[in-house]
């Protein structure tokens, strides 16, 4: 999984056809972003703003937000993917991840600015995009392409559940509810998608 | 030796962990904001859990990449580039070090870490003897009370016998208790249940991170007296 050079699709990485395909996706959007913050292009802004802001709107509604609050912060997200296209570096972070931790930033804040018109109480968001030790670097870019294989093969069914789960942090009644299944479905659905994602981002870290 | 196999020894790595639903939930951004906190600074003490934090925003980017997309405004991406403009680029060399706008200037107490000294802290107040205290000043509507304790060697730490779960960070120094020794970055994540009575250790003060559902509740007579004071 190491040999992910610019544009070239490691060997065998070709066996799921949807994996390949968002993994060349991957490297146009890193494409794009590069554009952006070397000529502030727009065609390639254009280009990530259509494929990412209705996928932002999206997870906003999924997290709760109403839909005009939902169009509203998806482009301030992609507002924000303009101004700092400079930091993204694509060696720490995936386009995509990078682009959801904006989103879940620019969410928290938001919802804290909603919650508490008191000034006094707004902060910084407490989960920062700090430059980080090298140490870090390319164990999650390689993770994350681990983990989009994996989610490649989950039973749509697990998927849902799974996004249910972390998106939200809903209680599984809730998720049961939501999707008409019984409690123990999603618990068991849940166990299975999860153990398996683990098993790529902790591999033998079982016991944490 | 096994400890050459292990990567670089210096700082020490703290050897006690948030479990995989703290982390996978901080890195979605769902946890409220005093464990988030007590999250976000051991986080800052510890490489491992770094690590695990941007293999779970990995998922955070997978997921989205395969959200169903929903339809903006017909003119979103329109008004959107209108505002591109008057957005300025951000250069690459500034960022991490300029302060955010709106956000107070750095604590300068240089024994805190980076997610502590971006918060609004208090004045240090006397809580008990040889215990002083400073408020976390975090949003108080999600219920959680935020605190940062400096107890002198060989106190007991007022944190137990609380209602709901409890998150502790240890920033300075050390504490023992039952579940064992915990050193700078070291992180506990208790219950109500437990009744734990955690020693400051005897070689020097003990700084410690604490964020609590309701109302912390300090168990000596004393305790209780001054907790109004320091708005417990």
């Amino acid at each position: 999984m190491s040999g992910g050079g610019d544009g070239i699709l490691p060997e065998g990485r070709a066996t799921a056809g949807a994996t390949a395909g968002t993994v060349v996706l991957e490297d146009v959007h890193a494409r794009h972003l590069r554009a952006i913050a070397a000529q502030g292009d727009r065609a390639a802004f254009s280009a990530l703003f259509r494929h990412y802001a209705p996928r932002i709107k999206s997870y906003l509604l999924t997290t709760g937000l109403p839909p005009m609050e939902a169009e509203e912060l998806a482009q301030e997200v992609m507002l924000t993917v303009w101004r700092k296209a400079a930091i993204f570096d694509p060696s720490r972070a995936r386009a995509a991840t990078w682009i959801f931790t904006i989103a879940r930033n620019l969410r928290i804040d938001a919802a804290r600015r909603s919650r508490a018109a008191d000034a006094a109480v707004a902060q910084e968001s407490l989960t920062p995009a700090e430059p980080e030790p090298a140490d870090d670097l390319l164990f999650a870019a390689e993770a994350a392409d681990r983990l989009r294989a994996t989610l490649d093969t989950l039973p749509p069914d697990q998927l849902a559940v799974v996004r249910l789960s972390f998106f939200e942090d809903a209680p599984h009644p809730d998720i049961a509810r939501r999707l008409g299944i019984p409690l123990g479905t999603v618990k068991s659905r849940l166990r299975l998608a999860m153990a398996r994602l683990r098993g790529v981002i902790d591999p033998g870290g079982a016991e944490r | 030796m096994i400890a050459a196999m292990r990567p670089p020894p210096s700082p020490p790595h703290p050897t006690h962990h948030p479990d995989v639903d703290l982390l996978s939930r901080h890195a979605a951004g769902t946890l409220a904001d005093g464990p988030a906190l007590v999250v976000a600074t051991h986080l800052d003490f510890c490489p491992i859990c770094r690590h695990q934090m941007r293999a779970w925003e990995a998922l955070g980017g997978a997921l989205l990449n395969s959200q169903r997309p929903v339809a903006l405004a017909d003119d979103a991406l329109e008004r959107t580039l209108a505002r591109l403009d008057g957005a300025q680029l951000d250069d690459a060399r500034l960022e991490g070090k300029r302060p955010p706008a709106d956000v107070p200037a750095l604590d300068p107490d240089p024994v805190l870490p980076p997610a502590l000294r971006r918060q609004r802290l208090g004045p240090w107040r006397f809580v008990a003897p040889g215990i002083r205290g400073r408020a976390v000043r975090v949003d108080p509507t999600q219920g959680y009370k935020v605190m940062l304790f400096r107890v002198a060697a060989g106190m007991a730490i007022p944190m137990h016998g609380h209602r709901g779960q409890e998150y502790t960070c240890v920033v300075d120094g050390a504490f023992s208790d039952v579940f064992g020794r915990f050193g700078s970055g070291d992180m506990a994540a208790v219950d109500a249940s437990v009744d734990h009575q955690p020693l400051a250790e005897p070689d020097g003060d003990c700084l410690c991170l604490i964020a609590v559902r309701g109302r912390l509740r300090i168990h000596s007579l004393l305790g209780r007296l001054v907790q109004p004071l320091v708005g417990l």
